[in-house]
């Protein structure tokens, strides 16, 4: 049984393209910094003076501390945690929720289709950054990250729900769902069954790609202290770094180790995204 | 006739989204917890600075209009949607009696030069690039330039922002840390000035930029150069060259402006946060600015104009397009 | 005028070189209309191919030559593509997406002229090309519509229409008149052979189409899974087939007043990758005897220019 799986691992692996190795190493390198190195962490990473502060790099602190007297390794450890959280939490519910509205819109059609496609629209040719500075202002200190989160996703579910769509409009002709639908399927089986594997692989390029953005979305936030800022995330740490002057002081480590994080991380993310797509694709052939 | 009807839904698509987006801002406004006015008068006042009663009063009134107040909520829809049209929203209360439209006036022609000479240089650069490296996709260089793109284009503006003001104005201490826009005139050293000043916040967007049409660009082009009238071109007996630009480029750079209209926003945003972190004399500034005093009059009309350029600039692209593709203008 | 030595072509792919043509050796004269005709898959589009010089990765000339003589001297294969378009020209399969969508037609022949003759004003270019579509009897508007705008039917005949305007002495098409309705299937086999009669060129048709061989090919070679099983002048194949298969496939042609039923060939063209021994088309043939499972039949000439390769086609030359 062990066998079968370790051959089956081999085989996916090695039909993989450099791009989605390399994308996918780096993304487990901040799984494991995020949730299993993170299982270490003191807790309370963010608490004011809770050691000295400016200590140069030792063995009781990786990183040294900074000058509001945090820890900089587990400060960066617990913003790797959350900022992957937030990604994560977003990705999964604005894609989850964007391919049911728009499979729903593309195969009942008429003005329920046309009422989803608006919003979408809407939302899709609307700038987000100034609306999210918007209500980040409005919301200022009394933001939870959660907050954040749901706003995040109310602004990233219009464009799975538009690719979902059309390619329910255009598998919605393709014979092989005819072949189904006459062959006496209930819709939603031939939804489930037929439809659904197509769109799944979408899905999962897409949910990569949302993760992205939803970090981002949130650091562009952070950096403007716009975001929860008691909540330690990657944007956060660089906000208070600049607040507290980091650059000017040359507390490298402060300031230098959330935005190698971020770039890092966002570069792991892209290739697994882009990797996946050329995986896909080469699958199928193209 | 098309073409007619073309333009008329572009307009009508541009008209709708500036509608729209100043609905939500208008439904945010009204998300407020406590009473948003005293609070700011409050701090006004705290702040310091010299107003009189009636200063006051009259901040008090153009906030309740702002904020519309007065009147049921469809007559402070159609209040503002007014307002709007004329661009007046009201005077700002960190730099009170200006008016926010002049602030705003002032800060915008940065920003719009900004991005649109460094969209215009990425984008250019960047697909010209891009072209190369798709068409003759088996060379050493396009493996190599793609890869380069891959690392940077994922990086966040910000980011990239942060790295360069770290290496150019920190350790080499190239560039200035704030940059001191010299004042308007049409003269080589104003030109000099500005761009000295730009530099870090314009290399930041466009290495970013140029990552993006660079893959972008190769991936359209490598696919359009496997098509049949490219291979026939070939076995016409026309040059590479020839093969190169009117098969391939002018039929990859179709697409490309498609893309360019819908990066748009994402654009926008990125100059934003540069400006941000840059401290660049542009409408970016001017948010965290008015993020930080709370100056809500500002914000609105910052965000309205947001909303109005990226919609606009959309608009214009869009425009452009069937000039460039004859299956859209004829038939 | 053109010569085939010996010619093989493979593809390659990840599990091992596929062979697509095999061993085939035929000279193609002057000014006449040479027909190669078979079914799907039998390797003739990957022939024409080979002799245009088309050869890109993964196809490859695998044994053999192709020699070209035309007027200006002799090209082999390698150097082919030097007489491209001013000596030898292409009408390739699906002739609907070959011309580039963002060009004018005329903009797209003046291409031609500018790399292959002088480029002169565009008043001057426009003048021939005009006067060359009048000859052709097509519309002058099509100059001015981009490809989109034309029907099918019409894109074929421009893309014939470009590829003779240089006047050629060869011009190959792949399946011209596949995918098109019968109507204009006749406009365009009228167009070719109009045009073969007044150049006095050669044009080489590959068709799997019988009928389109018998209405306007002076000789014909047909051609199974990659070996050239027979050739000649078409009338004389027409009227004695000599290999089994021919025989099928002309038994297989509808013809005005016969209401016999037509016999279809049962079975299917052999893998190209596991060939079946001795002579390939054995599986299939009525006539295969044990012989010809062992032995791989060689193209014999039975008469002057009569070329067939069966091992049993003496015997079976009684029978019409």
């Amino acid at each position: 049984m062990n066998n079968n799986y370790k051959a089956n691992f081999r085989q996916v692996w090695k039909s993989m393209n450099l791009r989605l190795k390399i994308g996918l190493a780096i993304v487990l390198l901040f799984l494991i910094l995020g949730f299993v190195v993170y299982l270490f962490s003191p807790g309370n990473v963010m608490g004011l003076s809770n050691f000295r502060k400016n200590l140069k790099p030792s063995w009781d602190h990786l990183f040294g501390t900074n000058k509001q007297g945090q820890d900089t390794f587990w400060l960066l450890i617990s913003s790797i945690h959350m900022s992957m959280i937030l990604g994560i939490l977003v990705a999964f519910f604005a894609t989850a929720i964007g391919v049911m509205m728009g499979l729903f819109a593309g195969f009942v059609g008429g003005a329920v289709d046309r009422v989803i496609m608006f919003v979408c629209d809407s939302i899709i040719s609307i700038p987000s950054l100034p609306i999210l500075i918007l209500m980040g202002s409005v919301l200022k200190g009394r933001a939870s990250i959660y907050i954040i989160a749901l706003i995040l996703i109310l602004f990233n579910w219009p464009w799975p729900a538009r690719q979902s769509r059309s390619m329910a409009l255009t598998l919605r002709e393709r014979d092989f769902i005819n072949t189904a639908h006459f062959a006496g399927e209930g819709r939603f089986k031939i939804i489930a069954v037929e439809i659904l594997p197509h769109v799944l692989s979408w899905s999962m390029a897409n949910f990569v790609n949302t993760i992205l953005v939803a970090i981002g979305a949130e650091a562009s936030l952070a950096v403007l202290g716009l975001s929860s800022t008691t909540t330690p995330t990657l944007g956060n740490m660089i906000y208070w770094a600049r607040q507290y002057q980091a650059i000017m002081l040359k507390q490298w480590l402060w300031i230098g180790s959330p935005v190698v994080a971020t770039a890092l991380l966002f570069i792991g993310l892209f290739l697994t995204y882009t990797g996946y797509n050329d995986y896909t694709a080469a699958k199928r052939g193209r | 006739m098309k073409l007619w009807k073309f333009i008329l839904t572009r307009v009508g698509l541009w008209a709708l989204t500036i509608l729209v987006g100043v609905t939500i801002v208008f439904f945010i406004q009204r998300m407020l917890p406590s009473d948003p006015i005293e609070t700011m008068i409050g701090k006004i006042v705290t702040m310091g600075s010299t107003l009189t009663p009636d200063a006051v009063q009259a901040i008090r009134e153009s906030l309740m209009k702002q904020y519309g107040l007065s009147g049921s909520m469809l007559e402070q829809y159609v209040a503002t949607l007014g307002r709007m049209l004329t661009l007046d929203f009201g005077p700002s209360m960190s730099s009170y009696p200006t008016a926010v439209s002049q602030l705003i006036g002032q800060a915008l022609p940065y920003t719009v030069g900004l991005l649109l000479i460094t969209t215009l240089i990425s984008w250019i650069v960047g697909n010209a690039i891009g072209l190369l490296a798709g068409f003759k996709k088996n060379a050493w260089y396009s493996k190599f330039l793609e890869t380069v793109s891959m690392c940077i284009y994922p990086i966040p503006y910000f980011i990239m922002a942060l790295v360069i003001m770290i290496l150019f104005a920190y350790i080499n201490r190239w560039f200035p840390l704030i940059p001191s826009m010299p004042k308007f005139s049409f003269t080589f050293d104003w030109v000099k000035g500005v761009v000295y000043n730009s530099f870090m916040p314009a290399l930041s967007l466009m290495l970013v930029g140029t990552g993006w049409w660079i893959i972008s660009m190769k991936s359209l082009s490598s696919g359009v150069a496997e098509e049949d009238f490219v291979n026939y071109g070939r076995l016409k007996g026309l040059s590479e060259a020839t093969i190169g630009y009117r098969y391939v480029f002018r039929n990859s750079i179709l697409s490309q402006v498609t893309a360019l209209a819908l990066q748009i926003g994402g654009l926008f945003s990125g100059s934003l946060m540069c400006e941000i972190i840059f401290d660049y004399p542009g409408v970016g500034q001017l948010i965290s600015t008015a993020i930080y005093n709370a100056d809500y009059n500002l914000l609105i009309g910052l965000i309205t104009i947001s909303i109005i350029a990226v919609a606009t600039a959309t608009l214009i692209i869009d425009l452009i397009y069937p000039f460039l593709d004859p299956r859209i203008r004829y038939k | 005028m053109m010569r085939l030595e010996d010619v093989s072509g493979q593809y390659k792919t990840i599990t091992g070189a596929v062979q697509a043509v095999n061993h085939v050796t035929f000279e193609i004269r002057d000014d006449e209309i040479f027909g190669i005709a078979g079914e799907s898959g039998c390797g003739k589009s990957t022939l024409l191919k080979l002799m245009y010089d088309i050869v890109r990765f993964p196809l490859e000339l695998s044994g053999g030559r192709v020699v070209l003589q035309t007027k200006k001297g002799e090209l082999a294969s390698g150097e082919i593509s030097k007489a491209w378009w001013d000596q030898i020209s292409y009408v390739p399969q699906a002739a609907m997406s070959v011309l580039n969508p963002v060009y004018r037609i005329e903009e797209q022949f003046f291409e031609l002229f500018r790399r292959h003759r002088r480029g002169e004003g565009r008043r001057a270019m426009r003048e021939r090309v005009e006067q060359y579509l009048t000859e052709l009897e097509l519309p002058l508007d099509v100059l001015t519509a981009y490809p989109h705008q034309l029907s099918g039917g019409m894109r074929q005949r421009v893309v014939i229409a470009m590829a003779t305007f240089l006047q050629p002495d060869m011009i190959f098409a792949d399946e011209p008149t596949t995918a098109l309705d019968v109507v204009v299937q006749r406009n365009i086999l009228m167009m070719l052979t109009g045009l073969q009669q007044k150049m006095h060129n050669t044009l080489v048709i590959v068709s799997h189409d019988m009928g389109v061989h018998y209405q306007i090919t002076n000789r014909l070679g047909i051609m199974y899974s990659g070996n050239l099983v027979e050739l000649g002048p078409t009338e004389e194949i027409f009227a004695h087939p000599l290999h089994p298969y021919t025989r099928m496939l002309i038994a297989a042609l509808p013809r005005v007043g016969d209401r016999s039923e037509r016999e279809g060939i049962a079975g299917a063209p052999p893998s190209l990758r596991n060939p079946p021994p001795g002579c390939r088309f054995a599986p299939r043939c009525k006539y295969a005897c044990p012989g010809c499972r062992e032995s791989v039949p060689v193209l014999t000439e039975v008469e002057p220019g009569r070329f067939a390769a069966c091992l049993r086609m003496d015997e079976l030359k009684g029978g019409a």
